[in-house]
């Protein structure tokens, strides 16, 4: 606590910013407070899956998203103690405990900054906002007249049916698609996607942008996949006031 | 009291514990999807459809129901911006595809040892994840899809492919009847149209050879060999490989809109030892009475056949992939509106 309290004397900020992101985020009228973490460390729980179907595991869906969002909040109230505006340059970490089955730690950690002309950019829900975009990418966000409005996340853990013995032999010899495959791949992939759309929604965002989409098994073994999406949830502030780029080609090719 | 301001530090009290319970129920509840649902979606895949969340997703989302998606980055948003080019929504395709295998799941090879069912599995992966990330893209309106990052997989002779790109829009000119698909990122699509370049589809060059080795080939690399020499029949193989699955390419950028030619090209070879069974077929039943009945003979060495009447072969198993964008010429210099319009138009 003693790190975040700004009212002694000699606060020092910490932050992770580098000095080009530092000095973008200072042109782009915000500074930085202090950096600010949360972490949750979470038991996930067990279901039975049906060797043959498709479904979605819900009880580790919801435990998946429940520690990430636990892992933000605290980032949030942590913020929120150094009157913050918002939270930049967040990473959403997830760490499988060696030393416990079914844990994992979620760890978020992101650089609180707040608007220096006192404007407040806090999300309708009065908690700051939030933001996986690096200090540059905040800075061009800012000018082309969107902001920030919350990191916004879906996932999905779904189980792949296992292929009968039966069915196997069936298709000895024909070259066919695996439907059920496709279908359990798409359905888990819209529910991750819809999920981070609703959290958006709900905040009234306009956008989502630099949306990643996740696949990983972490540890329940092949027929188990993790859909993670997120992205940063936009909205329009003002014009552009961007000045139309130049072509710039870089002659060394590390590009490619 | 906030969580990191509690006084004990070496334990949670009930309160804390029933605080984080009491947070946890406000969060969005998850609920999964009915048996009927799945069922539907399955039906839809077979009939060459998409599921009905997806459609429904991008039609709330272009009706301004839902926030807009996109996998731009924050540079390739300002730079689309600049080209007047609008993100609608986020648009995927997948298809599993299984080529055929014997009851040993083995793939087959035909006469030439070319694994054709494999390389027919690739492309229909990749054809019919493009062509539901299409008919997403058309729901949208779309006049091409940027920043399709394709995967693919394989597992035995399961084919994945999977695609998710970022439907697009251009101001004030009327979309074509087929979607673009650009594989490139914004940037380097941005890049392109400033040159008079359009990346028009995302095309793949795939082949599979497996061929058989005998003492020939093997005695080269035997311990006892201490001469410089090259494979040369290996490396004629490969060569073959190589130029089929360009052919390959080459063939498939001509199924859509014009290709001149392609750029950021990732190529993948590779080497695998492995053993291939010859079968000796009908003439098995023959075996140990005529000449060719007994085995196989590859490459300087005989390999009689065993009590099944299958002979089993040393093998390399030579892989050669190659994917890249397809684009056209359709303009010098910075192309503008309407060169970009009436190219568009006349895809129809």
């Amino acid at each position: 606590m003693e790190r975040l309290n700004r009212e002694s004397g000699h606060y020092v900020f910490t932050s992770d910013l580098s000095v080009n992101e530092f000095v973008l985020v200072d042109e782009a009228g915000f500074e930085p407070l202090g950096l600010v973490m949360g972490s949750s460390i979470y038991h996930i729980g067990y279901q039975q899956s049906a060797w043959s179907k498709n479904q979605e595991m819900t009880v580790l869906s919801q435990a998946m998203y429940n520690a990430r969002e636990l892992a933000m909040s605290r980032m949030e109230e942590e913020a929120d103690a150094l009157k913050a505006d918002g939270i930049i340059g967040v990473r959403l970490e997830v760490r499988l405990a060696e030393w416990g089955q079914h844990l994992a730690e979620f760890i978020a950690i992101g650089t609180a900054v707040r608007s220096k002309d006192g404007k407040s950019h806090r999300t309708i829900k009065n908690k700051p906002f939030t933001s996986d975009l690096s200090g540059q990418d905040f800075w061009t966000l800012m000018k082309t007249g969107y902001r920030p409005v919350s990191l916004v996340m879906g996932t999905c853990v779904y189980h792949i049916a296992h292929q009968g013995m039966m069915a196997a032999l069936r298709q000895v010899g024909q070259n066919q698609e695996m439907t059920i495959y496709t279908q359990g791949l798409y359905d888990a992939r819209e529910l991750a996607m819809e999920r981070m759309q609703q959290e958006a929604a709900e905040l009234q965002a306009e956008g989502i942008v630099g949306v990643n989409l996740k696949e990983s098994s972490h540890q329940w073994g092949s027929h188990v996949i993790e859909f993670f999406a997120i992205g940063t949830a936009v909205k329009r502030f003002q014009e552009s006031q961007l000045a139309a780029p130049s072509l710039v080609l870089p002659l060394n090719d590390s590009g490619r | 009291m906030p969580w990191f301001r509690r006084q004990k530090p070496d334990g949670a009290t009930p309160e804390d514990i029933e605080k984080s319970r009491a947070l946890q129920r406000t969060f969005q509840q998850y609920r999964a999807e009915t048996e009927e649902q799945m069922a539907r979606d399955r039906e839809a895949l077979e009939r060459g459809g998409i599921p009905e969340a997806a459609a429904e997703r991008v039609k709330k989302t272009v009706s301004g129901n839902l926030p807009w998606m996109s996998t731009l980055d924050i540079q390739d948003l300002y730079l689309a911006d600049e080209i007047r080019m609008t993100p609608l929504v986020q648009v995927t395709g997948s298809c599993f595809y299984q080529a055929a295998s014997d009851w040993n799941g083995r793939v087959y090879l035909d006469s030439n040892y070319d694994a054709s069912n494999l390389v027919y599995a690739y492309y229909r992966a990749k054809n019919d994840a493009v062509d539901r990330m299409r008919q997403e893209a058309l729901l949208a309106g779309a006049h091409a899809i940027v920043d399709a990052k394709f995967k693919f997989s394989r597992e035995q002779h399961l084919i994945e492919c999977t695609v998710i790109g970022t439907a697009v829009r251009f101001e004030g000119v009327k979309a074509p009847a087929v979607p673009l698909v650009s594989p490139l990122s914004g940037e380097e699509f941005y890049k392109m149209l400033q040159v008079g370049w359009i990346p028009v589809s995302y095309c793949l060059g795939y082949h599979w050879h497996c061929m058989p080795v005998g003492y020939s080939t093997r005695s080269i690399q035997s311990a006892w060999n201490f001469m410089n020499q090259e494979l040369t029949s290996v490396v004629n193989r490969f060569q073959d490989t190589r130029h089929y699955a360009l052919q390959q390419m080459v063939s498939d950028a001509r199924g859509g809109p014009r290709v001149d030619g392609f750029v950021g090209v990732e190529i993948r070879t590779e080497i695998e030892e492995t053993e291939i069974r010859m079968s000796g077929g009908y003439r098995g039943g023959y075996a140990g009475f005529g000449m060719m009945g007994n085995g196989v003979t590859i490459d300087g060495t005989f390999y009689p056949f065993n009590a099944e009447g299958v002979a089993e072969v040393p093998a390399y198993n030579l892989e050669f992939f190659a994917t890249g964008a397809g684009v056209a010429r359709i303009g010098t210099g910075r192309l503008t509106k309407d060169v970009l319009s009436s190219y568009l138009a006349a895809l129809d």
